[in-house]
Formats: structure tokens, C-alpha cells, sequence
């Protein structure tokens, strides 16, 4: 595929280093924020990353499979988001915005999630978290990986499982799954390459990212009718 | 001519499409998923492996290997009866749920579960079973969460624990290789050993990581979570005795024996006094699941043909204890929101004496006390365990002792009178049910079956004697 | 085919056809819109066969054999235990009496009135359990045997209108019973379980485990939870919720015979037997009404039998009646019980006007026959205990023991004879013919074999091969004078009691009534029960903690513990 291949070669720079910072940014925005509109973006970010990452260590067809896989699932989950969203406002409990107001509305909301107590406590996780997986990347190297791949592995892997601790809403869990998968996806396909591997380990993401859908909607309908008199 | 192996791949996920489409025929989709998961039991059974068998002018023959996407699929014996095992069992569960929840997602989903179990216990290598045990596991979700109930939180700690357990598994393939490769590097054998350890302990739920099993019970719809504490349990157990059988090394020198033994004592242990603190009767058959795994675990420390054995007696009667169970939980559920607490089902013994009959036999069989089906497959263990390991023995009989003050507590509230006024906890426009006959002629099937099971030792007895046997890294 | 056709396991297999076959009679009866009089005639001739049935073969005795029942299956690698029921000589007496005393319930309910279908078949599952805990052949059987009769009397117990959240005391008993077999079975290793009582080896820590269990079984007081505190039926039938004790005597005579006559008990077992007397006495009259006495009654006579035991046990008797005689003493005594508590609840309730009338006569001498039983009156089966019971407590020589028991037994006598002479809706005299005849036929059957047993022990030993009074005479000569004066004395004051009470009760029953409550000792377990659930409470609340928000990290830092904890 020569145009995938340029692409890869354009970003080739990225491939590294600044990957990891990619991703670990991109894993400390979705503990922290708690807005879906960011944290869908977040995860579409993070799955490039890692996508980039993946071409040190396996084909570049491969990683883009990974990564169209990944961008599916941010595409399910802003779907399913979406449909909650209406579903609340048609409820009443979630008042809709005219569009003028619409960013103000935005930059409201996330000054005050961004600096309540949740977001703090998990922004003070994600430091500890943080400073363990560097710590343990350096104590534990993986196999077949590089130095940069091992931080970034145990950083998704760690903060993925900050994040499905953290929270009880099921897409929250779901990507803090997908990130722990994401984490060790991009490890053992260094160990084993195989196709059909790759290709399950999707369905696992597929079935999981589905999973959290259909939870989140049977949560929503659950409050929708204990909250309607 | 077909491979039939493929059958029993392929044709629950076409069954279970079709009893999807149907699911709004309640009644139609449960008979049909209960036929066929039956006659798909006694087919692998009764099908000679090797010969070709001709059905509906098609030749079909069963066992041997068959290539699946470049790789293979082995049936052997052992194989047979562990799916057949795992067809049946569903179809007793789909038997219950006929009565109390036809219509469910569980059946559908149940089918599609089924086929990745089966392709589990049959696909070489093993990372592909891992793979596909992962998938079956990410799928109950949607049979777990009740329709229209609350949100079911134990199937996201489910699905969190299960994903952990994923990389270990998948990882332990790769060292063994190289170990075979570099025998003296024993330090690859130890990491595999640790992996597989850890990454069992988290899908049986070992403590610390057995919150999940009570919170998938006490949030999700019971014959679902019974669905998963028998069936899955069953192929996750199917699956550790396959990796320990392609790589005996894993456990030679009896090493795991004293730490397996820790674990499910500190299970059932852990378990007894937390069940015995519960007010949410869900709960308690999570919990009743935790014991029972412990004492799997205790049977398999025994490191020996006879605790394998044991181990397999467990699981073929725990089917009998959990649907009993689930099926008085949802016969009482219906009266209580879902919401079955020991405030909210007060009284409701005499509306639903045949839920209230289930929950206590499926309770007492869970717990391994007379005369029910788990009867059986404690008096075993006890007696073969007792001579050498007294505190071993003692702790289980505590765990079901701590179970049994859950459940008495329980049946306390369902026998007492019933409160004049409505509880608030109660569904103000809840109709007036109660247990009609249909459910009372399953259950009281499903308890002589029990029942004729705890007296009767000797009928599963030799089947888990003869499994135990196909597998050779233990010692006679 | 031929193991269903065993005359052994027709004697269950009979009492639970008739169950099923009263139970759908009822059912389809009702829907079919027959009429309730055919229904009890159908019902009731049924009953009358399948108790003759029964009480054919076990009046047959010993000529039915020996029997070993097993399953006959492949031994497997696993599970070489099967259920067996195996004919018992030394307990055959105490399968009898079980069974005529049901039988005869079952009659008098018929007779008298109050014969609920529900209550009959909980009845029969009752003897059916009964009888095979009685043919029991090994501690495995009699495990899976008990667990049905908790079951049984469970039921029974919600049929008889008991409180209904209580039900479950007489499950829990009976699991901590069941489970202190088992753990006797598995202490003592090498499969024991599985070995037939008769061929159990003597001695070892199953002994106590073993004897802890019976004793449970015997409700003593205080631990007598599974004695039912409120009956609201009027029915007779009620009368047998109140004989599980046999399944403790029925395993105490069983180590009996395997620990060759001796029984692991210690003076700790003469304060839980007097404290049963004075419990069963005290409670029976401060009890409400004659009706609501019954069951204290039962109790303490119950008692009586079991200080006449435990005394035997640690006394060795003497001439006439050595320390070997222990097991026939425990099957006589618990028949004598038995027979007596189901004269309890099918005779009785009248006023001493009437004691003497002809009319009243068949109703009345069986009752009065029942009475002098309960208190261990001579030519009846409740004086082959009391002659043990009054020359062991004069040998023993304790005083505080003689007191204890002569109050346990003054109330008790006056408490009978408050039964015997209180007033009763059920009067004989009222009833038609055929009701009077079963009602006559069950009240005789219980007088009777009390009597002829009471008059020549032997009847119901066959086969005794130790020293052992056989015959009336025999009895009579057993206690000291002492002993006699004792007994007497407790009777005549017991009987004086009883008429006082006529008159001082209306004024004191305040008091009567806070006694009760006090000794009923339900305040005591319900404060026990509080505080369990106060430590359960908080096992919940970390349960909650550790299972809810945020329990994948809670898992995970407990992991990391442990590691530190081990790896340290």
C-alpha cells in the first residue's frame, strides 16, 4: 500500500518518543476529564498513537487495522453518547443548548468539571499511577519491545485500569478496558504476529466496545423510568 | 461430507440467530433452545467418533482434526463429554428460564456463548481457546444485564477481571516455547507458572479478586449469572486442564498443591463470613459460587487422579444448586422490583412457595448439605480429604455453615408473616403474583432431580472418575 | 422390583404414597367440586389402612430380618456411600411406637375434628422420614434421613400455624445436628461414615461429636428452639411436631450399643436433663392455658427420661437394672414419651364432673392412662424410666439434684392434671358414631400400649439380652422407699398444686405470664441474634465497601498486601 506507506513515512518522526507522550497524555485526559465529547476524541487520538507505535514492531497493514478497529469503537461509542444525550433531553433532565451558547456552555462545563474534586483526586492518580509505571518500566523490561514501547505499554495498561477502577459508567470502564487491551495489544504483537490473533483480539475490543454500549443504554433507560413519575 | 465439529460450532450461533428473531415468541424460542441444545448434548455423546454417521442423506463424521482458519480442532474424549456437559447444563438453565424469563437475551446469547466455549475446548493452540473464552466472556454482558432492570455493575467487574486475566494467558504460550527451547532456563517457567496462577485465580475468583462473582449475582439476571457460574466456570476449569496438560511442567513437582489449596481456603473462608453478613439474597449465590470455587480449588490442591476427579464431580453437580437457586431468585425478583433484599421479600413465602422452595434446596445443594446434589460431591471430598487435611475440611464445612445463616436469614423473612402495610421498598403497581402451577411442576422436578443426585453418589461419580482419567499430568 | 416389595422399605414407602395420594385427593377433590364428607371418607379410609399396614410389619418384629438396601450400582473410585436402611431390633421399639403414635393422631384428628389434609401428608412425610431414621444403617443414611425430617417438620410446622418466621429454628438445629455427625464421621477418617452403626469401632473423638449432635436432637432445655411456641390449629396432629427427640434417641441408642453400653456423658448431662424437667414443669404451668401447656409438658417428661439415662449412664443401676440396660431404657423411656404426648393432643379436656360418666368413659381413661404415663405412674410404660430416674437420684445422693428435679416434677404433675381436667371444645359426646369410633380407636391404641407395655416390659424387647426388669413386678421393686416417697410426695403436691391453681391462678397469671416469658428464653436468643447481626452488619458494610465503587482497586492494593505480607 504505497499511500499508507508514505503516510507512515511522513509520521515516521512520531513513531517514538513523541508517541508516548501522545499516548500518555492521551490516557491522562481520559481518567481525568469526564466530558465524552473529549474523552471520544482522546481515545481517537490515543488509538493513532498506538497505532504509530505499532509499526516499530509489526507490519504497517497491520497496525492500521488496529487502528480503524480502535477508530470504529470511538465511532460506536460517540454514536451511543450521542443517543443518551437525546434520550435525556427528550426526558427533560438534560436542557438543550442553542448553538450560539453552545461553546460557552462547553468551557463552562469543563471549568467545573475540570477543577472539581473528581477531576483532582484523579489527576493526583494519574501522577501516582504514572510514576509507578515508569519506575516498573525501567525494574521490568518486556521482551521484544523497545524501551519507549515498554513505557507506553505499562502507561495504558496502568492508567486503564485506574480508569475502569475509577468509574461505574460503563463507557468510562469500557475505555479504560480498551486501553488496558490497547496497552497489551501493542506488546504481544511483537510476541506473536499472527493475523488471526490480531484479528480476535479486535473482536474481543469489538464485543467489549458493544458491551458498554448496551449497558449504557439499558442505564440510562433504568434512571429514565425511575426518574419519570 | 461434514465435519462434525463444525456442527456444534456453527450451528448454535445460526440456532441462536434464529431464537433472536423469535425471542418475542417467548415460549416458542425457549422450547426450541431447549431442544436443541439437548439433542446437540446427546448427539456428541451418542455419535461414534471416527465413523461416518449419515443424517438427512448427509454424511457426517465426528472426532478427529479439522482445520479452522489454519488451525486446528481436535475432538477427543474428554472433549465430548465436557461439551456435552456444557449443552446440557444449558439446556436445564433454558428448561428454568422457559418459566420465569422466556424471551431473554439469555437464550440467544447463550447459544452464541456455547459455540465459543465449544470452539475453546477443541482449538489448538491454546491462545485461540484463551481468545475465544475472552469473546464468550465479553458476550455474557448482554445476557447479564437484565431488560429493563437495574444497571448490572458485576458484569462490567466481570468482563475487568476477565480482560486481566487475558495477557498472562496469551503470554504463558510464548515462554513456554522458548523454554522449550532453552531448558535450562528455568526462569521462564516460574514467570509461566506465576502467569497462569494469577491469571486463573482472577477468572475463578480467588481472593482478593472474588468481589466480581456476588456482584454479577446480586445486579444481573440470576439464570444469567447461574448461566456463567456453571457453564463458563466449567470451560475456564476445562481450559486450566488443558494448559496444564500440554505443558505439565507447569506444575511438576506438585509445586502448585500447597498454594492452590491457600487459595481456596482463604476462599471459601472469606466467602462463608461474607455470606453469612448478607441481606441481598442475589448475593449470596456469588458468594455460595465463591465457596464452591474454593473448594474446587482445595480438591485440586490434593495434587492427585482422585482431587481432579473431585474437582469434576463439583462441577457437574453445581449446575443443579446454582439454577435452583437463580430460578427462586427470579420467581421472587418478580415480586420485588428485582430488588431481592431480605426487607423486600418479607412474607413472600406464602405467595411463591415454589420460588421459596427453589432458593432453599438450590441454597442447600450450594452449601453441600443433605440430601441435595451438592451432597454428593462434598461427602466425596470430605471423605477422601479428612485423614490428611482436617483443617481443609473444617474450613469448607465453616464456609457452608456461613452460607447456610445467609440463607436462613433469608427464609426467615420469606416464611414470616407478611407485613400489613406495603413495604416502600416494594413496586407499588406490582400485580398481585404468584407461583403458578407450570413453575411448580419445574421445580419440583429440578428438586427430585437434586435430590435423587445427593443420594445417588454413584451416578456422576464414575463420569468424573473417567474424565479425571484422560488427563495424564497427575498423578494416579 | 423386588427391593421396592421389602416389607422394611414398604414401612416408608407406604406413609409416602398416602401423603401424595392425600395431597392430590385434596387438589383434584376440590377443583372437581366433590363433596368434603367423601373426600374425608376416601381420606380417611386410606389412612386407615396404610397405618394397619404398618403396624402389621412392625408388629411382625424381627421375622422381617435383617436387611441391607443398597443401590446396586458399580462401586465407584469416588463415592463408595450409598444409602442403606438396615432392620434394627434394639430400635424397633421406638419405630412402633413413632408410628401408632401417628396413626392414632391421625384417627383422633378424624374423630375429633381437625383433620387438615395439609397437616395429614406433612404427617405422613413425618413418618416416613421418622422410620427411616429409625432403619438407618449407617451415619451417612441417618445424615441424608435427618435433613428430610428437618424438612418434614418444617412444613409441619408452618401447617400447624407456628410462628412462621420461627420455622427456621427447627432447621437450623437440625443442620448444626447434621453437621456435628458428619464432622464425628470425618474426624474419626478411614470412611466411617459409610460403615454400618453395628460394626462402628468404640471409642474416639466421634463419640463426643456424636453425642453432641443427639443431644441437640433431644432439645434440651434451653436449647429447645424447635419446640413450636404458638399452636394455632385445634388438630391433634399438631402432637407430632413435638417428637423429633427420637431422632436423638434413636443415635443415642445407637452409640450405646457401639460403645458397649456406655455413654460419653458427665455430671454436665444431670444439669441439662434436671434443667429439662424443671424447664418442661415450670413452663407448662405458667403456660397460658391447657392447650398451650401440652408442649411443656411433652418436654419435661422428655426430660425425665433423660436424667433417668444420663443417671444410668453414670450410676450403673445396680441390681435389677445394671449400667447395660441402658439401651433398652432409652426405648422404653422415649416409646413411653412418645405415646404419652400423643395422648396429650388427642385426649384430655375434662371437667371432673364428667371424668367418671360412661358416656365419657372411652375418652376419658385413655386420658387419665396418658396422665399417670407423663408423671411415671405404676402399670404404665412412663414408670419403667421413673424407677430408674427415683433409684438413681437417691443413690447419686445430691441434694441440690433432688430438689431441682422434685419442683421440675411437682409443676409437671400439676400442669397434667390442669391438662386432664381443663375444659375442651372436643367432647366426646358430641360426636357421631363413626367419629367416636376412629376418635376411640386412636385413643385406645395409645392407652393400650402403654399399658401392656408398662405392665410387661418385655413386650417391647425382644431379644434383650441384658439385665433388664421384664415384668411389672420386677419394676416395682427396682427403687428404694426413698425413692417412692419421692415420688409420691411430688405427685400429692403436684395434684394439690393443680387444684390451688383453680383458684390462685386468675389473680397471679400476671406474674404467670412474665415467668413464662422469662424462662421461654426467646428474649435471650433474640438478643443473640441482634448481636450477631450487629457483627454482621459491619462484615456488610465492608462487604460493600470492597464490592462496590471502585472494587477492582480495592482487589488490587489487597493483592499487593498480600504479596508484601507473603513474599516477606
Amino acid at each position: 500500500m504505497p499511500i499508507l506507506d508514505e503516510l507512515v513515512a511522513e509520521a515516521a518522526f512520531l513513531a517514538a518518543l513523541p508517541s508516548v507522550v501522545g499516548v500518555f497524555i492521551t490516557a491522562t485526559l481520559l481518567v481525568v476529564s469526564q466530558d465524552w465529547r473529549m474523552n471520544v476524541i482522546a481515545l481517537a487520538m490515543q488509538y493513532f498513537f498506538v497505532g504509530l507505535l505499532m509499526t516499530q514492531v509489526t507490519r504497517i497493514e497491520m497496525a492500521a487495522v488496529k487502528g480503524l478497529i480502535g477508530w470504529v469503537i470511538c465511532l460506536a461509542f460517540y454514536l451511543t453518547e450521542q443517543q443518551m444525550q437525546s434520550s435525556l433531553r427528550s426526558n427533560g433532565s438534560d436542557e438543550a443548548v442553542p448553538l450560539r451558547n453552545w461553546f460557552a456552555a462547553r468551557l463552562e462545563g469543563w471549568r467545573r468539571e475540570g477543577i472539581s474534586a473528581q477531576a483532582a483526586f484523579n489527576f493526583m492518580a494519574t501522577v501516582l499511577v504514572a510514576v509507578t509505571v515508569s519506575a516498573a518500566s525501567s525494574e521490568l523490561p518486556l521482551p521484544q519491545v523497545s524501551g519507549s514501547l515498554t513505557l507506553a505499554c505499562y502507561v495504558l495498561a496502568g492508567l486503564g485500569i485506574l480508569l475502569i477502577g475509577l468509574s461505574q459508567d460503563p463507557l468510562r470502564v469500557g475505555v479504560g478496558m480498551l486501553m488496558f487491551l490497547s496497552g497489551f495489544d501493542l506488546f504481544y504483537v511483537a510476541l506473536e504476529p499472527s493475523l488471526l490473533v490480531t484479528g480476535f483480539l479486535g473482536v474481543v475490543s469489538f464485543v467489549i466496545a458493544l458491551g458498554m454500549a448496551y449497558l449504557k443504554a439499558a442505564e440510562v433507560a433504568y434512571s429514565s423510568e425511575e426518574s419519570t413519575p | 461430507m461434514i465435519a462434525g465439529l463444525l456442527l456444534f460450532l456453527v450451528l448454535p450461533l445460526v440456532i441462536g440467530g434464529v431464537v433472536y428473531v423469535f425471542r418475542r415468541w417467548g415460549t416458542l424460542s425457549s422450547l426450541l433452545s431447549i431442544g436443541m441444545t439437548l439433542a446437540l448434548g446427546i448427539t456428541i455423546l451418542a455419535l461414534p467418533l471416527g465413523q461416518v454417521v449419515e443424517f438427512w442423506g448427509r454424511q457426517i463424521v465426528m472426532g478427529g482434526t479439522v482445520s479452522f482458519l489454519g488451525r486446528e480442532l481436535i475432538l477427543e474424549d474428554v472433549d465430548r463429554v465436557a461439551i456435552a456437559f456444557l449443552y446440557l447444563t444449558a439446556s436445564g438453565l433454558f428448561l428454568l428460564a422457559w418459566q420465569v424469563s422466556p424471551g431473554t437475551l439469555l437464550f440467544p446469547v447463550g447459544f452464541g456463548m456455547l459455540s465459543l466455549l465449544s470452539g475453546s475446548l477443541l482449538i489448538r493452540p491454546l491462545i485461540y481457546a484463551v481468545l475465544l473464552v475472552e469473546i464468550a466472556v465479553a458476550a455474557s454482558v448482554f445476557a447479564l444485564q437484565d431488560e429493563g432492570g437495574r444497571p448490572a455493575r458485576g458484569a462490567l467487574q466481570y468482563l475487568s477481571v476477565s480482560l486481566l486475566a487475558l495477557p498472562g494467558l496469551l503470554v504463558i504460550h510464548w515462554l513456554m516455547d522458548r523454554y522449550a527451547l532453552t531448558p535450562d532456563n528455568t526462569a521462564l517457567l516460574d514467570v509461566s507458572a506465576v502467569l497462569l496462577a494469577f491469571s486463573f485465580a482472577l477468572l475463578m475468583g480467588s481472593v482478593p479478586f472474588q468481589t466480581w462473582l456476588p456482584s454479577v449475582a446480586g445486579d444481573s439476571d440470576p439464570l444469567a449469572s447461574a448461566f456463567l457460574f456453571t457453564v463458563n466456570h466449567a470451560a475456564v476449569w476445562f481450559l486450566l486442564l488443558a494448559f496444564l496438560e500440554t505443558y505439565p511442567e507447569l506444575i511438576a513437582g506438585a509445586r502448585f498443591a500447597p498454594y492452590a489449596s491457600a487459595a481456596g481456603m482463604a476462599m471459601v473462608l472469606a466467602g462463608g463470613v461474607l455470606a453469612a453478613s448478607q441481606r441481598r439474597l442475589g448475593r449470596l449465590m456469588g458468594y455460595g459460587a465463591v465457596i464452591d470455587n474454593g473448594a474446587a480449588l482445595i480438591a485440586f490442591g490434593m495434587a492427585s487422579e482422585r482431587g481432579l476427579a473431585l474437582v469434576l464431580l463439583g462441577l457437574l453437580v453445581r449446575p443443579f444448586g446454582m439454577a435452583l437457586t437463580a430460578m427462586g431468585l427470579s420467581g421472587l425478583g418478580a415480586a420485588c422490583g428485582h430488588d431481592v433484599r431480605v426487607e423486600t421479600v418479607r412474607g413472600l413465602g406464602r405467595r411463591f412457595p415454589w420460588s421459596t422452595l427453589a432458593f432453599a434446596v438450590g441454597a442447600l445443594s450450594i452449601a453441600g448439605l443433605p440430601a441435595s446434589a451438592g451432597f454428593a460431591a462434598r461427602w466425596a471430598l470430605y471423605r477422601l480429604l479428612g485423614p490428611s487435611d482436617l483443617v481443609s475440611v473444617l474450613a469448607m464445612v465453616g464456609g457452608s455453615l456461613g452460607l447456610m445463616v445467609g440463607v436462613w436469614r433469608a427464609l426467615s423473612a420469606l416464611l414470616a408473616e407478611a407485613e400489613a402495610e406495603a413495604s416502600t421498598e416494594l413496586v407499588d403497581d406490582a400485580p398481585a403474583e404468584h407461583d403458578r402451577w407450570p413453575r411448580g411442576l419445574v421445580v419440583g422436578l429440578a428438586v427430585v432431580a437434586s435430590v435423587v443426585v445427593g443420594l445417588s453418589p454413584h451416578l456422576l461419580g464414575p463420569i468424573a472418575a473417567r474424565l479425571a482419567g484422560f488427563y495424564t499430568f497427575l498423578a494416579p | 422390583m423386588g427391593l421396592m416389595m421389602d416389607p422394611l422399605i414398604l414401612t416408608m414407602v407406604f406413609p409416602l404414597l398416602a401423603a401424595g395420594g392425600v395431597s392430590l385427593a385434596s387438589y383434584f377433590f376440590v377443583r372437581l367440586d366433590v363433596k368434603r364428607g367423601y373426600v374425608r371418607a376416601l381420606v380417611g379410609a386410606s389412612l386407615i389402612a396404610v397405618g394397619a399396614a404398618v403396624a402389621l410389619l412392625l408388629s411382625v418384629g424381627d421375622e422381617i430380618g435383617s436387611r441391607l438396601v443398597l443401590p446396586s450400582l458399580t462401586a465407584s473410585l469416588l463415592t463408595e456411600s450409598a444409602v442403606g436402611v438396615r432392620w434394627n431390633a434394639t430400635l424397633w421399639p421406638l419405630g412402633l411406637s413413632f408410628s401408632v403414635v401417628v396413626f392414632s393422631l391421625l384417627l383422633a384428628a378424624g374423630g375429633r375434628g381437625g383433620l387438615s389434609f395439609r397437616l395429614a401428608s406433612v404427617l405422613l412425610l413425618l413418618l416416613s422420614a421418622g422410620l427411616a431414621v429409625v432403619w438407618s444403617a449407617s451415619p451417612f443414611t441417618t445424615m441424608v434421613c435427618w435433613a428430610f425430617y428437618d424438612v418434614a417438620q418444617t412444613l409441619g410446622w408452618l401447617a400447624i400455624g407456628g410462628r412462621r418466621g420461627q420455622a427456621v429454628r427447627v432447621l437450623v438445629l437440625g443442620t448444626i445436628a447434621t453437621l456435628l455427625l458428619w464432622l464425628g464421621a470425618l474426624v474419626s477418617g478411614g470412611g466411617i461414615g459409610t460403615v454400618q452403626w453395628a460394626l462402628i469401632p468404640p471409642g474416639g473423638v466421634k463419640m463426643s461429636y456424636w453425642t453432641l449432635a443427639g443431644l441437640l436432637r433431644l432439645g434440651v432445655y434451653p436449647l429447645h428452639l424447635s419446640v413450636p411456641r404458638h399452636i394455632d390449629s385445634h388438630s391433634p396432629l399438631a402432637g407430632a411436631m413435638l417428637l423429633s427427640p427420637l431422632l436423638g434417641w434413636g443415635l443415642w441408642s445407637r452409640l450405646a450399643l457401639a460403645s458397649d453400653r456406655a455413654l460419653l456423658l458427665g455430671p454436665w448431662a444431670v444439669v441439662l436433663a434436671l434443667l429439662t424437667v424443671a424447664g418442661g414443669g415450670i413452663l407448662a404451668w405458667t403456660a397460658g392455658s391447657p392447650k398451650e401447656s401440652r408442649p411443656w409438658i411433652s418436654v419435661g417428661a422428655n426430660g425425665s427420661v433423660l436424667l433417668a439415662t444420663v443417671l444410668l449412664s453414670l450410676w450403673g443401676g445396680g441390681e435389677g437394672m445394671g449400667r447395660e440396660a441402658i439401651v433398652p431404657l432409652m426405648t422404653l423411656g422415649a416409646a413411653g414419651w412418645m405415646l404419652g404426648t400423643g395422648l396429650l393432643f388427642s385426649g384430655g379436656g375434662l371437667a371432673l364432673s364428667q371424668l367418671l360418666r360412661p358416656k365419657t368413659l372411652p375418652q376419658a381413661i385413655p386420658s387419665i392412662i396418658g396422665a399417670l404415663s407423663l408423671i411415671g405412674a405404676p402399670v404404665t410404660l412412663g414408670f419403667v424410666g421413673h424407677t430408674s430416674l427415683m433409684r438413681g437420684l437417691v443413690t447419686g445422693a445430691r441434694w441440690g439434684w433432688i430438689v431441682l428435679f422434685s419442683l421440675g416434677h411437682v409443676l409437671l404433675v400439676a400442669a397434667v392434671t390442669r391438662w386432664l381436667l381443663g375444659d375442651d371444645s372436643a367432647k366426646w359426646s358430641d360426636k357421631a358414631l363413626g367419629h367416636k369410633a376412629a376418635w376411640g380407636l386412636g385413643l385406645a391404641g395409645l392407652a393400650g400400649l402403654l399399658m401392656a407395655v408398662g405392665v410387661v416390659p418385655s413386650l417391647l424387647t425382644p431379644g434383650v439380652d441384658v439385665t433388664f426388669p421384664a415384668t411389672f413386678r420386677a419394676l416395682v421393686a427396682l427403687p428404694p422407699s426413698l425413692g417412692w416417697l419421692l415420688w409420691g410426695g411430688t405427685v400429692v403436691l403436684g395434684v394439690g398444686l393443680a387444684r390451688l391453681g383453680l383458684s390462685l391462678r386468675p389473680r397471679i397469671s400476671l406474674w404467670l405470664n412474665a415467668i413464662h416469658d422469662v424462662l421461654l428464653f426467646d428474649w435471650a436468643y433474640a438478643l443473640l441474634v441482634g448481636a450477631l447481626e450487629r457483627g454482621f452488619s459491619l462484615l456488610s458494610i465492608v462487604d460493600d465497601v470492597l464490592g462496590g465503587r471502585g472494587a477492582l482497586l480495592w482487589s488490587c492494593i489487597l493483592m499487593l498486601i498480600l504479596i508484601l505480607v507473603v513474599g516477606g
